[in-house]
C-alpha cells in the first residue's frame, strides 16, 4: 500500500514539474521575443508598436504556457482519480493474494495434520498389537503353568488317594502298636505283682522250715523222755531205748534239714530280688511305663497327621485352581480393553474425513478467487459432519461445542441387546 | 469345539477377540472384510456364530447379514453385530436384515461369553 502510493505522487510531482517548466519556457519566450522587438530600433511610434508586440508576444507566450500549465494540471487531476482507484485494485489484489496464500497454507497444513493422524493411529495400533501380543504370551505361560500345576495336582491327588488307601491300614498297624504298649504296660504290671508274689511265697516256705525245726526239735526232746523211760524199766527197755535213740538222731536231721532248706529259700529271694531288681524297683517301673504312654502318644499324633495331610494338599490345590482362575479373568479382561485402538482409530478416521471435506472446499474457494467469474461456492456444513459420527462420544463432544446440533440426537439403545 | 466367524478391519480387534474366544475354548476364524467373510462361508465354512462389525470399508456388516441369509444352511446362523454405533435405527436396519444382537463396543469379555452362550445352541 505505501509503495503504491508513493510511485502514485512522483507521477503527480514528475507531471507538475514538466507543466511548470513549460509555463517558463513560454514565459522566457514571451519577453526574449518583447527585447528582440524593442532591439529593433525606429520611431517612437515604431518603436512604442515593438514595445506592444513584445508585451502582446510575452503575453500570448504567458497565456499559451497558462493554457498548457491548466491542460497539464487537468490532466494530473484525472491520473490521480485513475491512480486512486488503481491503488485500491491493487490493495484488494494483495489483499486476495494474501487470503489465497493463507488457504493455500492451511491446506499445506490440514495435509500434515492427516499425516500426523494416521501417523497417532499407527501407533496406537501398533501399541495395541504388542498390548495383545503381550498378553498372548503371557496367556501361553500362564497356560504352561496351569498345565504344570495340573500334572502336578494330579500327581499330588494320585498320592493323596494312596495316602488315604493307606492310611486305614497304617492306622490299623498304629492302634495295634498303641495296644502292644498298653498290654506290655499291664504285662509289666503283672510280672512285677507275679515276682512280688512268688517272693512273698519264698517268704512263707520260711514258715514251714520253722514248723520243721519245732517237730524237730519236739520229736528230740520226746526222743530223750523215751530213751529216760527206757532205761528206767532196763533189760525190758533196751530196744526202745535203740528206737528212741534213732528217733532222736532222726529229729536232729530234721532240724539240719529245715536249716538248709530255710538258707536255700534265703539264698534264693536274695538271687531273685538280684536278677529283677530293675523290673522289682517301682521308680524304674514307673519310668518304664512312663515312656510306653509318651511312645503310645506319639503313635496316636502320627497317625492323626497322617489324617489331615490330604486335606491341606487339597486346600493348596484349591488356592492355586482359584488363582489361575483369576489370572485367566485378568487376561481376558486385558485383551477385551484392546477394543480401545478401533475406538480410537475410528474417532480419528473421522476426524480425518472432516479435514478431507475441509481441504476440498479450500481448493473451491481458491479455484474461484482466480476466476473473474467464479461458480457459487457451495455452503461448509459444520452440522454435516454429525452425519458421520456412530458413538455417544463423539456426539457428546460436539453438542458440547455447538451447543445444539441439527440430526445428532437420536436415540441410543442398551450397549448388549438381543433381538 | 464350536466355530465363530469373526469379520471386522481391524487387525487389533480381529487378534484381541481371536484370543478371548479361543481362550474360552471356541474356534476362531477371521475375515478382515465382509467380502473375505462370504468367500469363507461359500467355499463351505460353517460357523456356529458369526460376529460382525457394522461399519467397514465395501460391503457393511448389514450387506453381510443380508448375503448371508441368502446362503444355504446359513438362514438360522445367530449373528451378532458388534461395532461403535449405538444408534437405534441402525440396530433396527440391523434386525430387519436378520441379526441376532448387538453389542456396543467395548464390550467386556464376560459380557461377550455370556451373550454367545444365550444365542449358541450347547456353547
Amino acid at each position: 500500500m505505501e509503495r503504491v502510493d508513493h510511485r502514485a505522487y512522483a507521477v503527480v510531482r514528475r507531471r507538475s514539474a514538466w507543466a511548470m517548466g513549460l509555463v517558463l519556457l513560454a514565459v522566457s519566450l514571451g519577453e526574449l521575443a518583447a527585447q528582440g522587438w524593442a532591439e529593433l530600433g525606429g520611431s517612437t511610434t515604431a518603436g512604442t508598436i515593438r514595445s506592444w508586440l513584445g508585451f502582446l508576444t510575452a503575453g500570448l507566450a504567458g497565456g499559451v504556457g497558462a493554457v498548457l500549465l491548466t491542460a497539464v494540471m487537468r490532466g494530473s487531476e484525472v491520473s490521480r482519480d485513475d491512480i486512486r482507484a488503481k491503488e485500491e485494485l491493487a490493495s484488494l489484489r494483495e489483499r486476495l493474494d494474501g487470503i489465497l496464500g493463507a488457504l493455500k497454507a492451511y491446506s499445506r497444513a490440514r495435509g500434515i495434520l492427516r499425516g500426523q493422524l494416521t501417523g497417532v493411529t499407527e501407533i496406537t495400533e501398533d501399541a495395541a498389537q504388542e498390548i495383545a501380543d503381550r498378553f498372548r504370551r503371557l496367556d501361553a505361560l500362564v497356560g504352561e503353568m496351569t498345565a504344570r500345576i495340573q500334572t502336578a495336582m494330579e500327581e499330588i491327588e494320585s498320592l493323596s488317594a494312596q495316602v488315604r488307601q493307606n492310611r486305614a491300614r497304617d492306622l490299623e498297624v498304629l492302634r495295634g502298636m498303641q495296644e502292644y504298649l498298653a498290654g506290655r504296660q499291664q504285662e509289666m504290671e503283672e510280672e512285677w505283682q507275679r515276682g512280688e508274689q512268688i517272693l512273698a511265697e519264698a517268704e512263707d516256705l520260711r514258715t514251714f522250715t520253722s514248723m520243721v525245726k519245732d517237730i524237730a526239735d519236739q520229736t528230740n526232746l520226746l526222743a530223750l523222755n523215751a530213751a529216760i523211760e527206757a532205761a528206767r524199766v532196763g533189760q525190758a527197755g533196751k530196744g526202745f531205748a535203740v528206737v528212741a535213740a534213732e528217733i532222736r538222731a532222726l529229729s536232729q536231721k530234721s532240724a539240719d534239714a529245715a536249716r538248709q532248706i530255710e538258707r536255700g529259700i534265703s539264698e534264693m529271694v536274695e538271687s531273685v530280688r538280684a536278677k529283677f531288681a530293675r523290673q522289682l524297683d517301682s521308680a524304674a517301673r514307673k519310668k518304664q511305663i512312663q515312656i510306653l504312654e509318651e511312645v503310645g502318644t506319639a503313635v496316636s499324633t502320627i497317625g492323626a497327621a497322617s489324617a489331615d495331610v490330604p486335606a491341606v494338599i487339597q486346600e493348596v490345590l484349591d488356592a492355586t485352581r482359584q488363582t489361575n482362575d483369576e489370572v485367566a479373568r485378568v487376561i481376558m479382561d486385558g485383551l477385551a480393553s484392546i477394543q480401545f485402538q478401533d475406538i480410537t482409530r475410528q474417532r480419528l478416521d473421522h476426524v480425518t474425513e472432516v479435514l478431507e471435506k475441509m481441504d476440498h472446499h479450500s481448493q473451491l474457494l481458491i479455484e474461484g478467487g482466480r476466476k473473474d467469474e467464479p461458480a457459487p461456492l457451495p455452503v461448509f456444513d459444520v452440522d454435516e459432519m454429525a452425519a458421520g459420527y456412530t458413538m455417544r462420544g463423539q456426539r457428546a463432544i460436539h453438542q458440547e461445542a455447538e451447543g445444539s446440533v441439527r440430526n445428532v440426537v437420536e436415540e441410543e439403545g442398551p450397549r448388549i441387546e438381543l433381538f | 469345539m464350536k466355530t465363530i466367524l469373526l469379520v471386522d478391519d481391524s487387525s487389533t480387534l480381529r487378534m484381541s477377540m481371536t484370543s478371548i474366544l479361543s481362550k474360552a475354548g471356541y474356534q476362531a476364524e477371521e475375515a478382515s472384510s465382509a467380502e473375505t467373510a462370504l468367500e469363507k462361508l461359500r467355499s463351505g465354512l460353517k460357523p456356529n456364530l458369526i460376529i460382525t462389525d457394522l461399519n467397514m470399508p465395501g460391503m457393511d456388516g448389514i450387506g453381510l447379514i443380508r448375503e448371508v441369509r441368502r446362503l444355504p444352511g446359513l438362514r438360522f446362523t445367530p449373528i451378532l453385530m458388534l461395532t461403535t454405533e449405538s444408534q437405534q435405527s441402525k440396530r433396527q436396519e440391523a434386525r430387519s436384515a436378520g441379526a441376532t444382537g448387538w453389542l456396543v463396543k467395548p464390550v467386556a469379555a464376560p459380557d461377550l461369553l455370556k451373550v454367545i452362550k444365550q444365542v449358541v445352541p450347547g456353547a
